[in-house]
């Protein structure tokens, strides 16, 4: 690939704020675990630079947000070092098609918009997997 | 598979814990689970209620069952039901069943996203806000690991 087939990369200030505030909540007092979603986090950027449509799959546009020419779409992986809904892990971002730049938007964990039902939960894997 | 479904949908679990070895049954299993996955990618709204509630459940399921010690007994019971499976050279099918649920619970896990208001704030405003600023800097993927890295190093300062 030569470099003008390349993708450039925009942060924003409000994307690096949301990237703080998951490295504050999940991983101030695990480390190692911060380390593995740093080289994660690098591997993502290179990729995005170079194929970032293969990235991630479409994401349908939030209403009335729909822009002509820029593609929106989202990355699912395992968070290093959580369990639960925290271990499932987002990164969304845009693509303006013209100028060939990828703009990250959010990173989350499923745990932030959680639609978790405890009640019966429990008993109705028991019931079903026993 | 469909109807039996319909009428019990409580056998989605069994794509992770299989009460059967028969070819016929599973692949039927893998099959109307991704024709679900479709549904649900697509028109989740119009699911029926009752099968929106097992397959939220379904998509939750497994962390649960993995917390569970208690479980274990039921986890060598379906290992069992595996093991035969790719002694009989049928681990094409087993991948299969994996990948199927492996689906089911992504589209699940995203329309549970979708339908959270706050989720469709919290992007719309990521959004207005990428697209009021497209003068910001540009950088390579050298110059934005470098970025990465000084977040992460500074995070907790």
């Amino acid at each position: 690939m030569s470099e003008t087939d390349k993708y450039s990369i925009r942060y924003s200030t409000r994307y690096e704020s949301h990237l703080r505030t998951l490295l504050k909540i999940h991983y101030k007092k695990n480390q190692q675990a911060l380390e593995q979603f740093r080289g994660f986090f690098n591997e993502l950027t290179t990729i995005l630079e170079s194929e970032p449509r293969k990235a991630g799959d479409p994401e349908p546009w939030p209403r009335g947000t729909y822009q002509e020419g820029w593609d929106l779409r989202k990355v699912r992986f395992k968070m290093p070092g959580l369990g639960g809904e925290a271990r499932e892990g987002r990164f969304v971002y845009l693509i303006e098609c013209e100028t060939r730049t990828v703009v990250p938007l959010v990173p989350y964990t499923h745990k932030q918009y959680s639609g978790r039902p405890d009640a019966l939960l429990k008993a109705m894997i028991e019931d079903e997997t026993s | 598979m469909g109807v039996a479904f319909i009428t019990d949908p409580k056998w989605v679990f069994r794509l992770e814990s299989p009460k059967t070895t028969k070819t016929s049954e599973l692949a039927d299993l893998a099959k109307f689970a991704d024709s679900l996955a479709f549904e649900v990618e697509t028109a989740w709204n119009e699911v029926l209620p009752e099968l929106q509630d097992v397959l939220v459940k379904f998509a939750y399921s497994g962390w649960e069952r993995e917390a569970e010690p208690a479980s274990r007994l039921r986890r060598l019971r379906v290992r069992l039901r595996y093991t035969v499976l790719v002694l009989r050279g049928e681990e094409e099918l087993l991948y299969r069943l994996w990948n199927s649920a492996h689906r089911l619970r992504a589209s699940v896990l995203d329309a549970i996203e979708r339908n959270n208001p706050e989720y469709q704030e919290d992007l719309a405003e990521a959004i207005k806000d990428a697209l009021s600023n497209r003068d910001g800097r540009t950088m390579n993927a050298e110059q934005a690991r470098e970025r990465n890295g000084q977040i992460f190093d500074q995070v907790f300062d």
